[in-house]
């Protein structure tokens, strides 16, 4: 029988593509990208960092015992991932504290509704923003060397196997397949992702 | 409020905590074995209930510092339970129990504290297990038996570790401030439910 993240991620296709791959990835890869256009997706994604650990903290609420150690794992990587942002803006001279982009408010408020469904959609969700991401950054490897910095920050072995324990969860949660419930929330998610990657691309 | 006076203020239920017959056992070694037994099992249940209300916390933090700070108590919570899984092969603990009404209830006030009101009155509902037991480790140690089955629970709470994390839950309360009746309120209950949980594992684990 197909797992339920197998038949998640390949029920639509074209959505995953749409969430995974963006010109903005494609000029990560091949050195195209504006340096203006990456630092205010940077900033965005500080943002949507700093949301995305308070979602894993609703998600904590309600997992089970035998995934404390996997959703804790999880915050305390996001909150290095914070530290992180902080060293790389010092550096590029970003604004941390500047407005949310319509995108990002957007996907923010979505974080935090899915976090605090069922833990079964919830992990569903969570699973499905790491999957997505991971996979968008593998999709720029090695990247220019302007970038390539960022994209193997992200593309690393050590965040796949993050993202392969969570889709076990995921399993283990939807042991009969995907619910229509997780579908949404996974739907959801790979819009968002799919918004967030052109968001601050010209035109 | 400040986390001071809090704990002042407390200071006769804090001292019955320490008079208790199961408290004092632990450093003579006379508590009974059925009473610990029964009390890390429902230590664990609550263990369970004080991360989920620091995640609550996490969530609903303030400020980027408030986040750190709740994720670190977070982390210490998570220690915590990991001591209990060695507790339990220790001593043979069923680490998944139903609760007790005692336990129960000191569970359900904070998550609901959590869920509903802002994060330091949250914490303030949540101090008095952190700088009840760092005190109470520390009160015991001097007196400690080495030859306590129990000597291994005194020293991880007398540990300067233990009342580092205490200090930190009590540096944020005192950053962010709130209600003060309301977080006195909440400081008060629980601490009563600190001595309420100590009776009932004494009172289970001695019934004959």
């Amino acid at each position: 029988m197909t797992t339920a993240s197998t038949a998640l991620l390949t029920a639509d296709r074209e959505r995953w593509t749409r969430a995974t791959t963006s010109p903005f990835l494609d000029g990560t890869r091949d050195g195209t990208l504006d340096d203006a256009a990456f630092d205010r997706w940077l900033e965005q994604d500080h943002r949507f960092v700093e949301t995305l650990v308070r979602a894993w903290g609703l998600l904590l609420r309600t997992a089970p015992r035998t995934d404390f150690a996997l959703v804790n794992g999880g915050i305390s990587a996001f909150v290095a991932e914070l530290e992180w942002f902080e060293e790389i803006a010092a550096r590029r001279g970003l604004d941390l504290a500047g407005p949310e982009l319509p995108e990002t408010a957007a996907y923010n408020a979505a974080l935090l509704r899915l976090a605090a469904r069922p833990y079964p959609e919830a992990i569903t969700a969570m699973w499905a923003v790491e999957a997505a991401y991971l996979t968008a950054w593998q999709g720029a490897l090695p990247g220019a060397p302007a970038f390539e910095e960022y994209v193997t920050h992200w593309a690393n072995d050590e965040f796949a196997g993050f993202v392969t324990d969570l889709s076990m969860v995921v399993d283990r949660e939807l042991p009969d397949g995907p619910t229509a419930a997780a579908r949404a929330a996974f739907d959801e998610v790979l819009d968002h992702e799919a918004a967030f990657w052109s968001m601050t691309l010209p035109g | 409020m400040n986390s001071s006076s809090l704990w002042a203020g407390n200071a006769p239920i804090a001292d019955a905590c320490l008079d208790h017959p199961f408290v004092s056992g632990l450093a003579d070694g006379t508590t009974p074995l059925d009473a610990f037994r029964h009390y890390v099992g429902q230590d664990a249940f609550f263990l369970d209930a004080f991360a989920r209300a620091y995640a609550l916390c996490l969530a609903k933090s303030p400020d980027p510092a408030a986040l750190r700070t709740c994720r670190t108590l977070l982390n210490g919570a998570m220690d915590e339970l990991d001591l209990h899984a060695g507790y339990a092969a220790e001593w043979d603990v069923d680490l998944h129990p139903s609760p007790t009404p005692a336990t129960r209830a000191y569970t359900d006030f904070l998550l609901q504290v959590a869920a509903l009101e802002p994060v330091s009155h949250a914490l303030a509902a949540m101090a008095p297990c952190m700088r009840l037991y760092a005190w109470l480790g520390q009160q015991l140690l001097p007196d400690l038996d080495p030859e306590s089955p129990y000597a291994g629970w005194v020293r991880t709470y007398a540990d300067p570790e233990f009342e580092a994390l205490a200090a930190t839950l009590e540096a944020l309360i005192d950053r962010l401030g709130g209600d003060p009746g309301r977080m006195a309120e909440h400081y008060a209950t629980a601490m009563q439910l600190e001595l309420d949980f100590f009776a009932s594992a004494h009172a289970i684990g001695a019934a004959p």
